[in-house]
C-alpha cells in the first residue's frame, strides 16, 4: 500500500470513529434501504392530498339513453360526500352527465364534482328499460373493466328513467337504514332466490345457456306499496311501507319482477309469481312460501294454510330413451306451517305439534308439481334454459347429448324436446 | 460486500422449492388457463407438476451418484466447456425472464388493487434492495429466512384455500374444449412451470443425508397440490367469468369477502403475495448468480448481481409496461425458454448416466 493510500485509509478510519453511528448503516445495509424507502414514499405520501378530498365516493350508477343525438348516454351517479360533524349522518348527492360513452359521462361527473370518481363502493347499477333491447354487456363494459368495482354489485333494471330511480334512492340512502341494494339482497335470500349481481349476471350470460337474470324495481308515487322517502326543503324522511313522511313521496317497489336475458338482450319479464314457479326447478333454494286453499281435516275446515319452505332438495337423474333425454326431477320439500286461516275458528293447538296430514301433503305435492311444470313451460316457450339443463345433460353424457342435439332442426330449441318427469315428496319440519 | 455461499440441507432445499413452485401460478395463470382450456385447465398444472416431479427424480438420481460434484462440473467433464457454458447461459436467461414475468405480474396486481399512482420504478425500490440482499447473503441465509417464514406462508395459503372453498357454488360445463385447444393452452403457459430446474444449479450446495430426500419430495408434492387446489377453487368459484378476474389467490378471497361479508379478508392473500414475491425474486437472482459464476468463473460474483439488475430494469422498463404485454411476453417469448427445464437439462442429465455406463463398459 502506498503512502497516499494508507493516509486515505487512516483518514477513513478516523472519520468512522468520529461518526460511529454510520457503522450501523455500513454493517446493516437494510437500514439504509429502509431509510431510502421511507424517505421516497414518505415525502410522496405527505405531498398528496387526502383520499377523502381526492375522491368522490360513488355508491350507485344509473344509465339512460340520452335524448341528445350527439351524446349517447346519460349517466347518473349517487355520490357520498363525507362531512365532518359530531353526529353520524350520511349525505348523498346525485350528479348526472351525458357523454358519447359511459366512460366519457363518468369523466364529466368527475369534472362536475371536482374530484376523481371512486367506484369501489358502488352498491348497485341501474339500467333503464330502453337499454335492454340491445346487448347490455356493452353498457356495463366500462364498469366491469374497473378492478375496484365489487363483483357483488347489484344489477337492477327499472321502467322509469335511471336518473329518477337514483333520485328516489338518494332520499332513501340519506336517511333510511334500508338501502336499495339491501332490498335486492332480501329478494335473493328469502323470497325469489335470484341473485341479481354483476357476477351472477355475467356468469349466466357467458355460460353455455347464455341466460342471465336481472331484478326489476319500479319507482311509483307513494301509495304505501314499497319503500318510500319524502323530500322536504332539503330534508329527507323515510320509512318502510310508505306510512308517513312529509311532502311528495316516491316509492321504490320490489315485487319480484325479473328480466330474463339471452346473450345480453332482454327476452322476457317474469312476475314474482312466475319466478317462484321457475325457481322450483332451478336449484336448492330455501326460500318463499306455498299456499294451499280449501284444506279440511280434523282441525281445519276449508282453511287456507301457508307453508314456509324450510328446505328444498332437488335430485336430477338423466336417462336417454330413444335418443331423447329424460330428466327425472326428485324434489324433497321440508315445510313448516307459517299461517293458518280457518274459516270457522282458529285451531287451538300448539304450533309445534301441528302436523301436516297425508291429505294436505298430497295437495302440496300436486300444487308443487303444477308449479314446476308451469315453470318448465315458461322456459320451454321462451327457449330460456334458466335451470342450466344444458350443462347437466352435457356433463352427464356428452356423446349422447351431442347426438340428441344433432337430431334437432334447431339445436337452440333443445328444451322443447327434453322430457321432464317430476316427483315431489313433502316433509314437515 | 462478499457473496457468501454455504451449503443448505434437505429442509431448506425443500422449502425453497415449495416457495418457488408458487411462482407465476397463483395470480394470472389460472384465469388464462380457463380462458384457453375451460374446466380442463385444472389438468394442465397437474401434468406439468408430474413433469417437474420427474425432473426432481432425475436430480435425485444424479445427486445420489455424484454427491459432491456440481452439475456444471459434470457437464464440463463429460461434454466439454462449450456445452457447459451454453447450458448455463440458457439457464441465466431462463431465470432472468422468469423474474421479469413474476415482477411484472406482481407489480401490475398491486398497482391495480392498491398503489394506483405509483410507478414501476418506485415500486422496484421495495423489491430490488431486499432481493439483492437476500441473494448476496447466500443460499444458507436465504434458506434459513425461508424456513422462518415457511409456517407463516403455509398458513396463509391454507387459510386462502379453506376460505376459498366457501365460494364454490356453481357447476361448470366439462369437456367443452377440443384437445387441440387444451394442448395449445398448455404449450402457451409451459414457461410458468419448470422451476424445479433450480436444483441442478444449486446441486453442489445441497447436502442431503440419507433418508432426508422424502422431505424434499414431500414439500414439492405439497406445493404442487396446493397450487392445483388454488386453480381448481378459483375456476369453480368464478367459472365463466374467470377471464374477468386475473388474480386467482386474491380473487378467491375477494369472492368470499363480497358474498360472505367477511370484511377485508382479501388482505391476507395480499400479504402472502408480497412475501412470496420477495422470495421468488431472491431465488431467481441467486440462481442467476450461480449460473453466471459458471459462465464467467473469474469475475467477481457481485457483477452478476449488477448484470441481473441492469437487464431486469431494462426489460421491465422498456419492454413490459402493462399486463397485456406481460401476458404476451409469457405466451409468445417465454414458452421457448421452457425447453431449458423440460428439454435441455433432462436430456443432458440423461446423457450423463448413459455416457458413464459406456465408459464403464469400456473400462471393463
Amino acid at each position: 500500500m502506498s503512502e497516499k493510500q494508507s493516509k486515505i485509509a487512516k483518514k477513513y478510519e478516523n472519520f468512522m470513529k468520529k461518526h460511529y453511528y454510520l457503522c450501523a448503516i455500513t454493517k446493516t445495509p437494510m437500514l439504509l434501504v429502509f431509510l431510502t424507502i421511507a424517505v421516497l414514499f414518505g415525502f410522496k405520501a405527505l405531498s398528496m392530498p387526502s383520499e377523502v378530498n381526492r375522491y368522490a365516493v360513488v355508491t350507485a350508477v344509473g344509465i339512460d339513453l340520452s335524448d341528445d343525438e350527439d351524446k349517447m348516454y346519460e349517466v347518473s351517479a349517487l355520490v357520498f360526500v363525507p362531512i365532518a360533524e359530531q353526529g353520524f349522518s350520511e349525505s348523498y348527492k346525485m350528479i348526472s352527465s351525458e357523454g358519447r360513452s359511459v366512460s366519457e359521462a363518468m369523466d364529466f361527473i368527475g369534472l362536475h364534482l371536482g374530484r376523481e370518481t371512486g367506484l369501489s363502493h358502488i352498491k348497485f347499477i341501474v339500467l333503464n328499460e330502453d337499454l335492454l333491447m340491445d346487448d347490455v354487456s356493452k353498457f356495463l363494459d366500462y364498469l366491469t373493466r374497473n378492478i375496484h368495482l365489487s363483483s357483488s354489485t347489484k344489477l337492477i333494471t327499472t321502467d322509469v328513467s335511471a336518473k329518477d330511480f337514483i333520485s328516489a334512492a338518494q332520499n332513501l340512502d340519506s336517511e333510511s337504514s334500508i338501502k336499495v341494494s339491501e332490498i335486492i339482497t332480501y329478494n335473493r335470500r328469502y323470497i325469489y332466490a335470484t341473485d341479481s349481481s354483476l357476477e351472477t349476471f355475467f356468469k349466466g350470460t357467458f355460460g353455455p345457456t347464455k341466460v342471465g337474470l336481472m331484478s326489476k324495481l319500479t319507482v311509483k308515487p307513494g301509495e304505501g306499496e314499497g319503500l318510500s322517502a319524502a323530500q322536504t326543503d332539503g330534508q329527507t324522511a323515510s320509512q318502510g311501507g310508505g306510512a308517513g313522511g312529509a311532502g311528495p313521496k316516491t316509492e321504490i317497489v320490489n315485487d319480484g319482477e325479473t328480466v330474463v336475458f339471452k346473450e345480453g338482450v332482454s327476452k322476457l319479464t317474469l312476475t314474482g309469481e312466475q319466478l317462484k314457479k321457475v325457481n322450483f326447478v332451478r336449484g336448492n333454494y330455501k326460500s318463499g312460501s306455498i299456499e294451499i286453499d280449501h284444506v279440511t281435516d280434523k282441525d281445519l275446515n276449508d282453511a287456507r294454510v301457508v307453508f314456509e319452505v324450510f328446505g328444498k332438495k332437488l335430485n336430477f337423474k338423466v336417462k336417454y330413451e330413444n335418443n331423447v333425454p329424460v330428466i327425472y326431477i326428485d324434489t324433497s320439500l321440508t315445510l313448516r306451517i307459517s299461517e293458518v286461516e280457518n274459516s270457522g275458528k282458529s285451531p287451538q293447538q300448539n304450533v309445534e305439534l301441528f302436523v301436516i296430514t297425508p291429505k294436505t301433503t298430497d295437495m302440496i305435492e300436486m300444487k308443487v308439481k303444477r308449479s314446476m311444470s308451469e315453470g318448465l313451460e315458461i322456459m320451454r316457450d321462451n327457449q330460456l334454459d334458466m335451470g342450466d339443463f344444458y350443462t347437466m345433460l352435457s356433463n352427464n353424457n356428452r356423446k349422447e347429448f351431442k347426438k340428441f342435439l344433432e337430431t334437432l332442426e334447431d339445436p337452440e330449441d333443445y328444451l322443447n324436446h327434453i322430457v321432464f318427469k317430476v316427483s315431489v315428496k313433502v316433509y314437515s319440519k | 460486500m462478499k457473496v457468501l455461499d454455504k451449503n443448505i440441507n434437505a429442509w431448506q432445499l425443500g422449502i425453497m422449492l415449495f416457495i418457488l413452485l408458487f411462482a407465476n401460478k397463483i395470480l394470472v395463470l389460472p384465469s388464462l388457463l380457463f380462458e384457453g382450456a375451460g374446466l380442463e385447465a385444472v389438468f394442465i398444472p397437474v401434468l406439468f407438476f408430474v413433469l417437474e416431479m420427474g425432473l426432481l427424480f432425475l436430480f435425485y438420481k444424479l445427486k445420489t451418484k455424484h454427491p459432491a460434484q456440481s452439475f456444471s462440473f459434470l457437464l464440463k467433464n463429460r461434454f466439454g466447456t462449450p456445452v457447459q457454458v451454453v447450458a448455463f447461459v440458457f439457464l441465466c436467461a431462463y431465470f432472468l425472464c422468469k423474474a421479469v414475468l413474476l415482477y411484472n405480474v406482481t407489480y401490475i396486481f398491486f398497482r391495480n388493487v392498491v398503489y394506483k399512482d405509483y410507478s414501476s420504478f418506485l415500486f422496484l425500490f421495495c423489491f430490488i434492495p431486499i432481493m439483492n440482499h437476500l441473494a448476496i447473503s447466500g443460499l444458507r441465509v436465504m434458506g434459513r429466512t425461508m424456513q422462518l417464514f415457511f409456517p407463516f406462508m403455509l398458513t396463509i395459503v391454507l387459510f386462502c384455500l379453506v376460505v376459498g372453498v366457501f365460494g364454490i357454488n356453481s357447476s361448470v360445463l366439462m369437456f367443452s374444449k377440443p384437445f387441440a385447444e387444451i394442448a395449445l393452452t398448455a404449450a402457451k403457459h409451459i414457461s410458468s412451470f419448470g422451476d424445479v430446474v433450480l436444483v441442478f444449479v444449486v446441486m453442489h450446495r445441497v447436502q442431503i443425508k440419507k433418508g432426508e430426500w422424502k422431505v424434499v419430495f414431500s414439500l414439492v408434492t405439497l406445493a404442487s397440490v396446493l397450487v392445483c387446489l388454488i386453480t381448481v377453487i378459483f375456476i369453480l368459484s368464478y367459472t365463466y367469468t374467470a377471464f374477468m378476474h386475473p388474480y386467482a389467490i386474491f380473487e378467491i378471497m375477494s369472492y368470499v369477502k363480497e358474498y360472505g361479508g367477511l370484511g377485508r379478508i382479501d388482505v391476507v392473500s395480499m400479504v402472502g403475495i408480497i412475501v412470496f414475491a420477495y422470495f421468488h425474486l431472491a431465488i431467481y437472482l441467486k440462481a442467476f448468480m450461480l449460473c453466471f459464476k459458471e459462465v464467467f468463473p473469474k469475475i467477481n460474483p457481485l457483477y452478476s448481481v449488477l448484470t441481473f439488475n441492469l437487464a431486469f430494469l431494462l426489460i421491465v422498463g422498456f419492454f413490459i409496461l402493462n399486463l397485456e404485454q406481460a401476458v404476451s411476453f409469457a405466451e409468445k417469448i417465454l414458452p421457448y425458454f421452457a425447453i431449458i427445464p423440460f428439454g435441455i437439462v433432462p436430456i443432458l442429465s440423461g446423457l450423463l448416466f448413459l455416457i458413464k455406463k459406456r465408459k464403464e463398459v469400456k473400462n471393463e
